[in-house]
This record gives C-alpha cells, sequence and structure tokens, in this order.
C-alpha cells in the first residue's frame, strides 16, 4: 500500500517528478527548550469549551 | 479536546499529546518539542468546516525549540445529518446499496464525503440509510455505478447493481437535487429512485510466459476503465489463480485495459492487453508474460547517525521503478538487509529510478540518496536494464548531514486559500526530476533538518499543493512555478525567504 501511495503521488507530480518523502526526527519529549502553541476555539464564531 | 498530532512519516499520524479548553474557549499546549505537528480539534459533534481533501481538519504547525505560537484559532460548525431510501421503480425497498454523498462547491469543486459511523452509507432491509457527522455544505446523494466495475468481489455475483442515480431519480449529475446541510440540521425523506438493475459482463482470462507457455499464479492485475462518461483506474482487487487465470465480474460496458502488475516473485511482467465490453462476456484472453531483471547492490551511508548502522540499514526500502512503465503499480520494492546489501526483482526493462525511504515504524533518521554508482560511474538519471539482464554491484549512497536549511514562503497579490501548499528540495547535482518534499505549517514556514552540504534547489508552485477547500482549484490557476538555488554549508543553519506573487484573479 506505501508503494502505491507513493506512485500515485509521483503521478499527480508535474514534470514527471519523483517525490520522494524525507523522515524527520519529530518527537514530543519535553525538555527545557520546549515551546508551546495556544489558540482559541469559537463554535459558529462563539467561545466554546471544549472536551 | 485539542490534539497535537505527529506528523512523523514514518507512521500514521499519533495523538502525542492532548488538552482541554477554558470556559472562554482558550487552549495551551505546552512542553512541545521543536518539530513538525498538526494541531486538531477532537470532538464528536463538531468539524472545523471546508476540512481538506484527506479529510485532516488541523493545521500544522512548525516549532522552534522555547518558541511560543498563538494565534492557531479554530471556528467550528456543528455537523449535521442525512436520512433517506434507496426504492425501485415498483415502489419496494433497496437494501445493501451504498450511499455516496457529494460536497458541490464553488468554481465545480466537488469531493465525496465519507461518514466514520459504521454502516451509515449502506442501506438496510427497508432501504434506508441515515449518514451522520455531515459538515455543513451542499450535497448531492447518489447511489449506483455510472462506468467502469459496478463491484470488485466476485462472491457478489448475485448481487444487484443499479446505474447511477441521483437524489430523487436523475441520471445526471446536473439534474440532482442539491441538499443544503447547514450547522447541525438533521434532514429527512432524500430518497432516491432507481430504474432497473444493470446488465453487466465477466472478463474471463489467463496469464502465460510467451516463451514457455506456462501459467504465471498470484500476479496482481492493473485495470484501466474508459467510457463516453468517465474513466476509473483500480489497482490491487485482483491476481491470477494457481493456473494463471483471473476473472473480473460486474463489468459495465466500455473500452478495458488490463495489466499484470511487475511481480517480483515469479519474476516475471507482462504486456498490458486492451479490448471493448460490448453486449456479451469477454472470454479466453492471453496476457502474454516475459522473464523479468533483477538490481542488486549494497547500500552505504555517508555522515553519522545516531543509531547502530546495521539497525537504520535494516529498516531502509529501495523502490525500484522503471521510467518507460505509466502503470500505477510497476514500482517494486525490497527491504535492504543489515549489512547494506539489496536485490529487487521482477523488474521491467528499460530506465529504471532507484529511490531509498525509510519503512513504517523505521527510526527517525534524515537520509536522502545522494548518488547511485554502477562499476564507479554516477547514475544521474537512472540505470539502463536490459530484458532478462541480472545487474549487480549497484552502490546506493545515502546522507546523513547535519545542517538545517529554514524558510518562509512570502505570499503577494492576495491571501492563499483552498490549498496546502509543500515545498519542493532538491541537490542540483542530483537527478533533475527527483524532488524530496517539506511541508509548508500554517505561518507558511518551512524547517529541512539533517541536509549534507551543498547545493540545492526549492520549488513552489501548482505542483507541490493539496487542494484542501472549494477556492483551491481556481487558486492554483493563479499561482506561478518559484524556484530559488540555495548554498548551505556543513553544519550550517541558513534562513531563506521564496516569494511568490500570485497572478491576478480571471473575470469570473
Amino acid at each position: 500500500m506505501n508503494l502505491k501511495l507513493i506512485t500515485l503521488i509521483a503521478g499527480l507530480a508535474w514534470f514527471s517528478c519523483s517525490v520522494v518523502f524525507s523522515t524527520h526526527a519529530q518527537e514530543a519529549v519535553p525538555d527545557k527548550t520546549s515551546g508551546s502553541i495556544s489558540g482559541r476555539i469559537t463554535v459558529d464564531g462563539k467561545p466554546k469549551q471544549v472536551w | 479536546m485539542i490534539e497535537l498530532l505527529s506528523t512523523d512519516t514514518n507512521g500514521p499520524r499519533r495523538a502525542i499529546a492532548k488538552t482541554a479548553t477554558s470556559k472562554s474557549g482558550k487552549y495551551v499546549l505546552t512542553k512541545v518539542a521543536s518539530g513538525t505537528y498538526d494541531v486538531s480539534p477532537s470532538t464528536p459533534t463538531l468539524v472545523v468546516p471546508n476540512q481538506g481533501t484527506s479529510g485532516q481538519s488541523g493545521r500544522t504547525v512548525t516549532i522552534e525549540s522555547g518558541e511560543s505560537i498563538k494565534g492557531i484559532d479554530f471556528d467550528l460548525v456543528s455537523k449535521g445529518s442525512i436520512r433517506g431510501r434507496v426504492l425501485d421503480v415498483s415502489g419496494e425497498p433497496v437494501k445493501g446499496q451504498t450511499v455516496e454523498l457529494i460536497l458541490r462547491g464553488e468554481n465545480n469543486y466537488s469531493r465525496s464525503f465519507y461518514s466514520s459511523g459504521p454502516g451509515d452509507h449502506q442501506t438496510n432491509d427497508e432501504g434506508v440509510y441515515h449518514i451522520s457527522g455531515v459538515p455543513p455544505g451542499r450535497y448531492i446523494v447518489k447511489v449506483g455505478t455510472a462506468y467502469g466495475l459496478a463491484g470488485t468481489r466476485r462472491s457478489e455475483k448475485g448481487r444487484i447493481y443499479y446505474p447511477e442515480t441521483f437524489h430523487p431519480s436523475a441520471d445526471e449529475a446536473s439534474k440532482a437535487t442539491v441538499i443544503e446541510v447547514v450547522s447541525g440540521s438533521e434532514i429527512t425523506d432524500v430518497d432516491i429512485t432507481v430504474s432497473r438493475p444493470l446488465k453487466l459482463y465477466e472478463i474471463v482470462g489467463q496469464l502465460i510466459v510467451l516463451e514457455t507457455g506456462a501459467p504465471v499464479a498470484n500476479v496482481g492485475l492493473e485495470i484501466v476503465t474508459t467510457s463516453a462518461k468517465g474513466s476509473t483506474h483500480l489497482g490491487g482487487a485482483f491476481k491470477s489463480d494457481a493456473n494463471g487465470e483471473f476473472r473480473i465480474p460486474n463489468a459495465m460496458p466500455g473500452h478495458y485495459v488490463v495489466a499484470p502488475e511487475n511481480d517480483r516473485v515469479s519474476n516475471t511482467y507482462g504486456d498490458p492487453i486492451s479490448f471493448d465490453v460490448t453486449d456479451v462476456d469477454v472470454t479466453g484472453l492471453k496476457i502474454p508474460m516475459h522473464t523479468a531483471s533483477t538490481v542488486a547492490g549494497v547500500v552505504t551511508i555517508e555522515g553519522s547517525v545516531d543509531l547502530p548502522v546495521a539497525d537504520v540499514l535494516s529498516k531502509m526500502m529501495i523502490v525500484a521503478n522503471t521510467l518507460s512503465d505509466n502503470m500505477m503499480s510497476s514500482a517494486l520494492s525490497a527491504r535492504v538487509n543489515t549489512d547494506g546489501s539489496f536485490r529487487i526483482a521482477g523488474i521491467r526493462p528499460g530506465k529504471v529510478s532507484l529511490t531509498s525511504f525509510m519503512a513504517p515504524g523505521g527510526p527517525a533518521a534524515t537520509l536522502r540518496l545522494l548518488r547511485i554508482e554502477r562499476n564507479g560511474s554516477e547514475m544521474r538519471d537512472g540505470v539502463d536494464v536490459r530484458p532478462g539482464e541480472d545487474i549487480s554491484g549497484l552502490r546506493l549512497v545515502l546522507g546523513a548531514g547535519s545542517s538545517v536549511l529554514r524558510g518562509d514562503v512570502k505570499i503577494e497579490g492576495g491571501p492563499l486559500e483552498g490549498v496546502n501548499l509543500r515545498v519542493l528540495y532538491r541537490p542540483t547535482n542530483g537527478n533533475p526530476g527527483s524532488f524530496y518534499s517539506a511541508d509548508l505549517d500554517t505561518r507558511q514556514h518551512f524547517v529541512i533538518k539533517g541536509l549534507t552540504p551543498g547545493e540545492y534547489e526549492l520549488m513552489i508552485g501548482p505542483m507541490s499543493v493539496e487542494v484542501s477547500g472549494e477556492k483551491g482549484s481556481r487558486m492554483m490557476n493563479r499561482m506561478p512555478t518559484v524556484r530559488q538555488t540555495v548554498v548551505v554549508g556543513a553544519g550550517a543553519d541558513v534562513a531563506v525567504t521564496l516569494v511568490m506573487t500570485l497572478k491576478p484573479e480571471p473575470p469570473p
């Protein structure tokens, strides 16, 4: 299935590009230099608490 | 709940942190290590409007160490539902039919919606269906098949198939009654009346090695169908049996191409055959097969990796793809052994490209293919493989670098709407047709780690987007192709800005 997915993506690219996905180290391990992401949820434009 | 999802490409997206919002709807995800993530609301009754074709409802965020990213906001809407019955011309319920929901947006944008509710799209014994979790939008509702194969399972031979029919009883999408789902609405009585069942045909044949007459068993088939109404491309549903025979049921009239997949077990490849299905079964087909080629060699790593090299190599896959073979399933792969050796059988002769990737679940090591050597010479545009040839002694050199390229894409001429943009990049001394891909986050920011020193070409444009909303297809026409070259030194941390100036919006 992975092969087919890769082949399909490559087929969609122009100029017969073969797109190869890079593999990055991306583990969310808490450390002293870690950051934060924040935002707000609204529902139909009104603030909403979601659990 | 707000989820932080890993976008690690070595496996499926997985939630690695969750948090609830405050009464005012605010949330904070803390202790996030540097990397690229999707931030996604996860609620059973709410949905992000205009979510992407892949169904992802999140926003991609690339975060650096110590960074505090604010303003990742979402305005959600309540999901709706659509309920109705499928009936035949005599008013009798039609059970076991699959009901499809197609979102119709602006600019001829359309895509199917699939509910995660089990059985939602199937009609029951009373012909009733109930599709839940439907995001607000304008939909048309259909059952049946317009062209190609009406079904793929032989066990369903007794099943009744109907022609494509839209609510309430239209034979074309343009005549369908559009259903408008607003936030939280329940739409009922979306009934469909189907006409007489389809008359379907069977396609029967055999895979035979041309030189010996021997049948070839267990080879997958790819099927392309074309008719006046449209075309389909199906892979993986059918294969030859122990006698090399295949049977494809439920075929509607039209033009068909059946092509065998390149097969590594039997080390064969075959010639596609084409024919028309009119008003009778098509039998006695013979697909000529040939002895395929093999390529073998060794994978080496330049630079240092944190893990034992054998552990990394044994999780790598090498993929071979004959460039002149346009079929979907032509790629072949093999796992690399702990000593770096690999061998791939079943290769169709021609110009063959070789690429590498980390298998799902493999270590998160950033390795990129630097070059392919054959007898000491670099093969920049692929390896020439002759019919039946067994090639050995290839050397694939992967690079493990420590340089970082971080950048921003500046959009001028209007906001970028309805598309998710990626940056394609490649070493300029490599294959000009082979690119790596890096995600842009919601701020159009990207970080590429583990680069080896050298010159790289960066490229963005309509070839590197995923349409994620109604405005996306029109937006693609306004996007120019932007290329930029950047030199990355050993251990360097390089920043780059790409500017994309959108073309003027065409008149409606």
